[in-house]
């Protein structure tokens, strides 16, 4: 069943100065997955995301997706080939409204280039009102589609959460990451994040997640990576993970109430 | 529009208008590459002086026709705005900015010092009329029409691309360089298509301009010309492609009384410059549509928006 994973890393390494912030990080995710990287802050969580995704290039290591190497490669590029991804600190287009942002999403899906676009040509309405459509249909998952002319910045810090997910959603990923989509979120909408969470797994977009609520990391991966001080201690299903005498000794103790 | 200059048929309000078509062109496009794009220009005189130089050159040393110019001058123009775009367009905010003035020095120096081509302090004079076939704009009121279809189309290019996939992909930079680029936006590519596309409507406007007064001189392309168009741009309101044709009509004709203190102009421009940034961020457009929302609020008695109505007062 375990043939050919989907996302494959293998020694991910990144320096900023003479800090490592990432360590000679392995790991793999394999289709239809949802998989979770925790540890405690400062571990590199985020700067594996920034490295799978060309926000970063990471100084030695190979990631290769879909057996294709994206190491290095350019953010656009990275998403052309079918990574979204997801920011801790929201990172949405305030001065657009909350349906553009999902269309921008659409961006790599869409071809009517500068030319085009100034003539206002057929192609590039039809082109436009389909995306539209994809966008609504993508807040409609996630809830927001009452909002959808509002302006983004309008949006508390949750819905910001779930506008992110369906702008990455609309960039048509294989693998979807999310940086602590539940950052801010109370209980209702960490387990309404949960279904949406289930209903992208179920469209066959794989996840990869970073997330510090350990109940909603245990309760929805089929595996887990721990890191800590860039570097990875553990990996295993939930049940597993919450028993390592490592992972326990890195949260000092946290983990043990928080699971 | 189209019909002001058969109610003023005097010559020189026909050239104010004229001139108010050309800084409407200009201001539409940095008012992409500004509101849109979020990239900060104060050296778009340089391009403007490209055009007209460009025009000016081919058509008195080489005796071309003016459209010749017009093409050289679209040509040279999106070329000097590419090979600049590709270094700077790495910078961000001051830096860029920074970088666009010193390029704009560099231009206005060499307008003076290689006077071979561009006739120096003096510039080049003896510029022809347009003309098409047989017909010649040489009337200001034919000149005017013309520039006024070009008007058009630029506003109609610009509005075009905001609500577009492009336009979507200019402003996401603006809203988020990191989030655009992680949404499958080349960020690069459309910062330097946006700045080239802005440096061609200038060196459009150049050109006319150029043909126009006759003659091209270097003092028509300084720093002061650059932040006349930034204004403009701030002024008319940057999130709105109306508010570059706002801003460009306001302050052409605000700057035209204000030729009599000629030594005071940039003082004054600096200032309506200050108090646009503070008292009018989204600028008259946005002032406008915030003044038109308010007496929708107090015609439509809502529930609520009487009660913020009441509150506020």
């Amino acid at each position: 069943m375990r043939t050919v994973p989907l996302l494959d890393v293998v020694n991910l390494t990144k320096q900023f100065g003479g800090l490592t912030a990432v360590n000679e990080v392995s790991f793999r995710v394999y289709r239809d997955q949802v998989k979770a990287i925790i540890g405690p802050n400062g571990a590199g969580k985020t700067t594996v995301f920034n490295l799978l995704t060309g926000v970063d290039k990471p100084t030695s290591g190979t990631v290769l997706f879909d057996n294709h190497d994206i190491a290095g490669k350019k953010p656009h590029v990275v998403t052309k080939t079918g990574i979204a991804r997801t920011f801790q600190n929201t990172q949405l287009f305030a001065n657009m409204s909350v349906l553009e942002n999902v269309m921008v999403g659409r961006h790599a899906r869409m071809n009517c280039g500068i030319f085009r676009c100034m003539l206002g040509l057929p192609a590039v309405r039809r082109e436009d009102a389909e995306s539209k459509e994809k966008a609504h249909s993508l807040l409609k998952l996630v809830g927001l589609e009452k909002k959808a002319d509002k302006p983004a910045d309008d949006l508390p810090i949750g819905e910001r959460h779930l506008l992110e997910i369906a702008r990455a959603l609309a960039t048509e990923p294989r693998l979807i990451l999310l940086d602590e989509p539940a950052a801010g979120l109370n209980n209702e909408e960490t387990a309404c994040l949960a279904e949406i969470i289930y209903k992208i797994k179920g469209n066959g977009i794989t996840v990869l997640l970073v997330e510090h609520d350990m109940s909603l990391v245990m309760e929805i991966s089929d595996e887990v990576v721990v890191l800590n001080f860039g570097a990875k201690i553990a990996e295993g299903p939930p049940l597993l993970i919450q028993q390592d005498e490592q992972v326990i000794q890195a949260y000092l103790g946290q983990a043990v109430h928080d699971a | 529009m189209a019909l002001l200059p058969f109610i003023v048929s005097n010559n020189y309000y026909i050239k104010i208008l004229i001139v108010l078509g050309i800084n409407t062109i200009i201001v539409l496009g940095l008012n992409l590459l500004m509101g849109a794009a979020g990239q900060v220009s104060i050296g778009h005189a340089a391009f403007y002086g490209i055009g007209a130089y460009a025009s000016a050159i081919v058509t008195t040393k080489y005796g071309l026709s003016p459209w010749f110019g017009l093409a050289a001058a679209v040509v040279l123009g999106g070329l000097v705005a590419y090979a600049i775009a590709m270094p700077t367009l790495r910078l961000k905010g001051h830096y860029l900015a920074m970088a666009t003035l010193g390029f704009a020095e560099i231009v206005h120096v060499l307008f003076l010092e290689l006077r071979d081509l561009t006739g120096g302090t003096d510039g080049l004079y003896g510029l022809p009329a347009i003309t098409v076939g047989g017909f010649s704009f040489e009337t200001p009121l034919k000149l005017y029409m013309l520039v006024l279809v070009f008007v058009v189309l630029s506003l109609v290019l610009s509005l075009n691309i905001v609500h577009s996939r492009v336009g979507r992909a200019l402003r996401a930079v603006h809203g988020s360089e990191i989030a655009a680029a992680s949404s499958g936006v080349d960020t690069a590519k459309y910062k330097i298509q946006v700045f080239v596309l802005s440096a061609v409507l200038a060196s459009i406007g150049g050109s006319f301009y150029a043909h126009m007064a006759g003659y091209v001189s270097p003092e028509s392309f300084t720093l002061g010309i650059s932040i006349t168009l930034v204004t403009m741009v701030v002024v008319g309101g940057m999130s709105n492609v109306w508010g570059a044709v706002i801003g460009a009509s306001t302050l052409t004709v605000l700057e035209e009384y204000l030729k009599a203190y000629d030594d005071y102009n940039m003082v004054i421009f600096g200032g309506i410059l200050i108090l646009a940034m503070v008292f009018m961020p989204q600028g008259l457009v946005g002032a406008g549509a915030k003044l038109v929302s308010v007496f929708k609020r107090r015609s439509v008695i809502l529930p609520d928006a009487a009660g913020e109505n009441s509150a506020a007062s």
